[in-house]
């Protein structure tokens, strides 16, 4: 599984790609993430499963790759 | 004014296009579309729909020109700073192009403002800055029925998208509350006076935004509908992100004119209340001298306050806002001066201050550190 963080996320992940063992849904990679990112938890992102928004809880697929995409605000 | 004859010289490299052709400039021709933000997306936006022959376009900026837009907001020369955005736009729009008319609105955008003159225009482009004025642009497109080209920037990357398009089957397409149904707290995304911005970023960004509004008149192509498109400049990678209906969106979105124009939406984008005092440097020194000064900024920002502190006498203490809730009680003064780089983070930390301290005076220094190097009072060395 293949993370992807977008925009200001990289300033608390430190990372823009992070490899990680398969979990089963959205809410178990969201509880893995805070865990390892506290950061994360005070600020806002969709979720996307290979290339496509989820909103709620959503299972992932084996090999997905899963973009964290915060919104922008610049002009 | 619009002139009634089609200048074919002008246009002779677009007309010659598969698939566009004088019925595609005329369309250009008798289209309207409004513009709302005169900054780093606007100038680019504005640039090439007038220069493409758009008929009419309106542009909404409350601002100046100052010189810290130059280096992305090139429509602007040194010898327009201190004047209107929308003064200086007219005149150069007009110089470009003199077949299109140019409508202007020399103030912040409102809720009144789109239900008086959403109704005129053909495609409304979100080119703003911050989230109050998104999400107001955003629900008002979707209770006027108006399609939205959205573009935002954020250091490196950008997002553009197409909003609320009236789809084959009559249905609108997703607008940006499909992607994030409530708008972040207010200074949880920085904005580019705090995180920075390269300069052909919007750019690029806004340039995308016009070639959307172009597909959208002229009917060519496929609109970027039900999608976001992101870009980061410095991979060039693009991204795109295939978008769907949010279950929470719709309910936040107000049905009627007399809802929308009853929405806080600065309250509800975390503009700071009224209890916060902002002041500027020179207030600071003459009247907030003896409260304590919280730099709220991450270690490695610069330049530093300790020494400009030590000299005029001024207590200092440097909690990170990522920290600051955890470190609150180690504040144990209750005037305080928040300090961050532009004057956001210090107006979300005054906010967190006055959370657990009521009865607090609380101040935010507007501009930051910034205002304090631009009125020399510390310099990046």
């Amino acid at each position: 599984m293949e993370l992807l963080y977008f925009g200001q996320l990289t300033d608390i992940t430190g990372c823009s790609t992070q490899r990680l063992q398969h979990v089963a849904d959205t809410d178990t990679l969201r509880l893995l993430v805070y865990a390892q990112y506290p950061g994360l938890q005070k600020v806002k992102f969709m979720i996307a499963i290979n290339n496509k928004l989820v909103s709620g809880n959503q299972s992932i697929p084996a090999d997905a790759r899963i973009a964290f995409m915060p919104p922008f605000s610049g002009g | 004014m619009m002139k009634q004859e089609m200048n074919y010289e002008r246009y002779q490299r677009q007309l010659i296009l598969k698939g566009f052709g004088a019925g595609a400039q005329h369309k250009l021709q008798a289209a309207r579309v409004l513009v709302i933000g005169a900054g780093g997306l606007g100038c680019p936006i504005m640039q090439y729909l007038v220069a493409a022959g758009v008929g009419h376009i309106g542009i909404a900026d409350h601002d100046i020109v100052s010189v810290s837009n130059l280096h992305r907001q090139i429509l602007f020369g040194i010898e327009d700073v201190g004047l209107p955005k929308v003064e200086v736009v007219k005149r150069k729009m007009c110089s470009l192009n003199n077949d299109c008319n140019v409508e202007t609105w020399q103030e912040k955008w409102t809720q009144q403002l789109a239900v008086d003159h959403f109704p005129a225009y053909d495609v409304i482009v979100d080119a703003t800055d911050n989230f109050a004025s998104r999400y107001l642009i955003n629900d008002a497109c979707v209770l006027m029925g108006k399609p939205l080209v959205f573009g935002a920037v954020s250091q490196f990357e950008g997002q553009v998208a197409v909003f609320n398009y009236l789809q084959e089957d009559g249905s609108r397409s997703v607008n940006y509350r499909d992607l994030f149904p409530e708008p972040p707290a207010g200074g949880e995304v920085l904005n580019c006076a705090e995180a920075g911005v390269l300069g052909v970023l919007p750019g690029i960004i806004g340039s995308m935004q016009a070639t959307e509004v172009i597909k959208l008149l002229t009917g060519i192509g496929t609109p970027l509908v039900n999608k976001l498109w992101n870009y980061n400049a410095l991979t060039q990678d693009v991204f795109t992100i295939q978008l769907g209906v949010h279950p929470d969106a719709s309910s936040r979105i107000p049905t009627t004119a007399e809802g929308l124009l009853n929405t806080d939406y600065e309250w509800l984008c975390g503009v700071p209340a009224a209890s916060i005092m902002e002041i500027d440097t020179s207030n600071w020194f003459k009247d907030y001298h003896n409260h304590l000064v919280v730099d709220v900024r991450e270690p490695h920002e610069r330049p530093r306050l300790t020494s400009l502190c030590k000299r005029m006498g001024i207590s200092l203490m440097e909690i990170p806002l990522s920290a600051l809730e955890d470190q609150m009680d180690s504040i144990s003064a209750r005037q305080v001066v928040f300090v961050c780089q532009a004057g956001r983070r210090s107006l979300q930390a005054s906010s967190l201050f006055l959370k657990q301290n009521s009865a607090g005076s609380v101040c935010s220094l507007k501009g930051g550190v910034q205002a304090l190097v631009a009125s020399n009072h510390l310099n990046y060395e």
